[in-house]
């Protein structure tokens, strides 16, 4: 497409592989943890529904609830309140104060409880600083630790959140580079030269998958690193350039002064009227966030997914005491503006949630396809370094996690579903579930001689561990598909056909021989050699 | 939701004309030679690449977002999966 002087072309080959390589196993390991995360609401569902048809959180028992709730609480916790929906449709109250942990930083401390909105009954109770409640959740837990792994890497923030923000930086630079060096970007859009040279057939399966995954592997890269970056380097690095280091100040000049402060007990207005309200005036709630409950001074924000023709919704601002409203809220500044409408972009872009299961769909195949092309990419490096011992080592690696990572995701849960009637912690077991199996399949990429045997036999236990899945599920007291399609959750048989299909898919895959370059001495022959 | 699909089959099928019939593809492909496709001229693979896109601009121009995206999304995955099957038939 781009017709750049040898050198330049040179160059920019250069930089396209070596982004690819040097950090493209974490790379695919965020892609791949953040395909299966598309998904979290419907894991969620899967994982932990409840016995009857969904019921709405923001229903007019609302305010009862919240009082009922409030008055057991800790009186330090009741400095803010968020009220949102969880794991299979469970109501939650999270009652919070902002607090400093022991190392000195800002934290948040509180507790949360987990509530079935159609009866009201607690269900679940976690009270400790915020990393401990959201490790410890257990309804949410399978989709918490892909969450987890795809944002930060399990790693403590910011750092998690800097290392995944370089890998979304390293994604753009690889698909911008790719974009350059591909000549024939159009030309080649359909070809992919199958039973010739094995380097042409993995060169151009990349170059295709790439190629058409180009303008989303850019938008979820930088979606992406964005994310990452706001909160791990651009929310400090502007508080220090423009406000001295005072992120108060900050956060009152981007979303407008807090009100004044005016502890007086008061008793409040109805959460229920104003969410009415807020839907009257367009809001579909799905989550409530109140500050100073209980006070003169209560704020209560009510967050919205945007309009069903819409990408963006603002929030609404309610005075929490007298129930009047206050304004709407753009996702950035205090007036509609075209920053705030790219800001807002961002998380639908990245998540792609804006149509329901059907956009998120469309969203995991195009994550999918990125994986795709990063685990091609570093195959095809490799291959044409096949007479390099180094980078023959480092092959093993690739194959180690472009194969075992998979295989790790998928028995994460079918630990937590062994071990979940134990009262362990949920993200302890599924992280040292993970570790367990990475490090067998570790093993296994040491010794194992031929890696064409390795892939297939990792893909052969993807496979098998695929069709366990549901199975453990079930057989440790998940809902079955009648209990589930009787009460309207879709999610538990959807959730299970889609193992069930990817577990044929990689025991289809398992069978198909991987080939490598033919020696000199076969180069007449059109044969495949089936050994790397 | 059935715009956006609506708009994937339409560029689909424009995709699978102009695959099925890529000169590139076809020059890589083993055919008999009274069995292979003519390839597709230059000045109609064009023709057929702007067709393919309408749909696209069609929801741009009208400022339907939403569609826009799944249509993209969609279809970018049609062309990959189809680039994929042809290369095995």
């Amino acid at each position: 497409m781009f017709k750049l002087p040898q050198g330049a072309t040179r160059t920019l080959v250069a930089v396209h592989g070596w982004s690819g390589t040097v950090l493209g196993l974490l790379l695919y390991a965020v892609i791949c943890t953040g395909v299966a995360a598309v998904f979290a609401h419907e894991i969620n569902d899967w994982a932990s529904p409840l016995a009857h048809p969904e019921t709405p959180i923001f229903a007019p028992g609302i305010d009862t609830t919240l009082e009922r709730l409030s008055a057991g609480v800790d009186p330090e916790y009741r400095e803010h309140v968020s009220i949102y929906e969880g794991a299979g449709g469970r109501a939650h109250f999270l009652f919070f104060r902002h607090d400093t942990d022991r190392a000195g930083k800002p934290a948040e401390r509180g507790v949360d409880i987990a509530i079935d909105p159609a009866t009201g009954e607690e269900l679940a109770r976690h009270e400790g600083w915020f990393d401990d409640i959201f490790a410890n959740r257990e309804a949410s837990a399978v989709a918490d630790f892909l969450v987890n792994l795809h944002v930060r890497l399990h790693i403590p923030d910011p750092y998690g959140l800097f290392v995944t923000g370089v890998l979304g930086v390293v994604m753009m630079v690889a698909a911008v580079s790719g974009l350059l060096i591909h000549r024939h970007l159009i030309k080649d859009l359909f070809t992919v030269r199958r039973r010739r040279d094995p380097v042409l057939e993995r060169r151009d399966l990349h170059a295709v998958a790439g190629s058409w995954n180009l303008p989303f592997a850019f938008i979820l890269a930088f979606t992406g690193s964005f994310f990452s970056f706001a909160a791990s380097v651009g929310i400090p690095a502007l508080a220090a350039v423009k406000f001295g280091g005072d992120q108060e100040a900050m956060l009152e000049t981007l979303y407008g002064a807090a009100r004044p402060e005016n502890a007086t007990p008061a008793a409040g207005a109805s959460i229920a009227e104003m969410l009415d309200d807020a839907r009257r005036r367009g809001a579909l709630p799905y989550f409530v966030a109140i500050e100073h409950p209980g006070r003169q001074d209560a704020t209560v924000a009510i967050h919205s997914d945007p309009r069903p023709d819409r990408l963006v919704s603002p929030s609404w601002l309610y005075d929490g005491a007298t129930g009047t409203f206050l304004r709407e809220q753009p996702p950035l500044g205090q007036q509609p503006s075209a920053g705030a409408q790219l800001v807002g972009l961002m998380y639908p872009l990245h998540v792609g949630n804006f149509l329901g299961a059907a956009s998120r769909a469309v969203w995991f195949a195009l994550g999918f396809t990125g994986a795709y092309v990063t685990l091609t990419g570093m195959l095809l490096w490799l291959r044409r370094r096949a007479d390099n011992p180094a980078w023959q080592r480092f092959a093993r690696g690739v194959y180690w996690v472009g194969y075992g990572l998979p295989l790790a995701l998928i028995c994460t849960p079918i630990a937590w579903f062994a071990l979940r009637n134990f009262g362990l912690p949920p993200a302890g077991v599924q992280g040292w579930a993970f570790l367990f199996v990475a490090t067998a399949t570790g093993f296994a990429a040491v010794l194992v001689q031929d890696l064409a045997r390795l892939r297939r036999g990792l893909l052969a236990a993807t496979g098998v561990a695929l069709l366990c899945l549901p199975l453990i599920r079930l057989a440790t007291g998940g809902m079955g598909w009648t209990e589930a399609l009787g009460n309207g959750v879709a999610a538990v048989p959807a959730v299970d056909l889609a193992l069930f299909v990817s577990a044929l898919a990689c025991l289809w895959a398992q069978r198909d021989p991987v080939r490598s370059p033919r020696p000199a001495a076969e180069a007449g022959s059109r044969q495949p050699v089936r050994t790397i | 939701m059935l715009i956006a699909v609506l708009g994937i089959l339409w560029s689909g099928a424009a995709m699978f004309v102009l695959a099925w019939r890529d000169p590139k593809r076809l020059r890589n492909l083993e055919w008999n030679l009274h069995s292979r496709p003519v390839p597709l001229p230059p000045a109609m693979r064009r023709g057929l690449g702007v067709f393919s896109l309408l749909p696209g601009l069609a929801l741009a121009i009208s400022g339907l977002w939403i569609p826009f995206l799944i249509w993209l999304g969609g279809s970018c995955t049609c062309g990959w999966l189809l680039t994929q099957a042809l290369g095995r038939s």
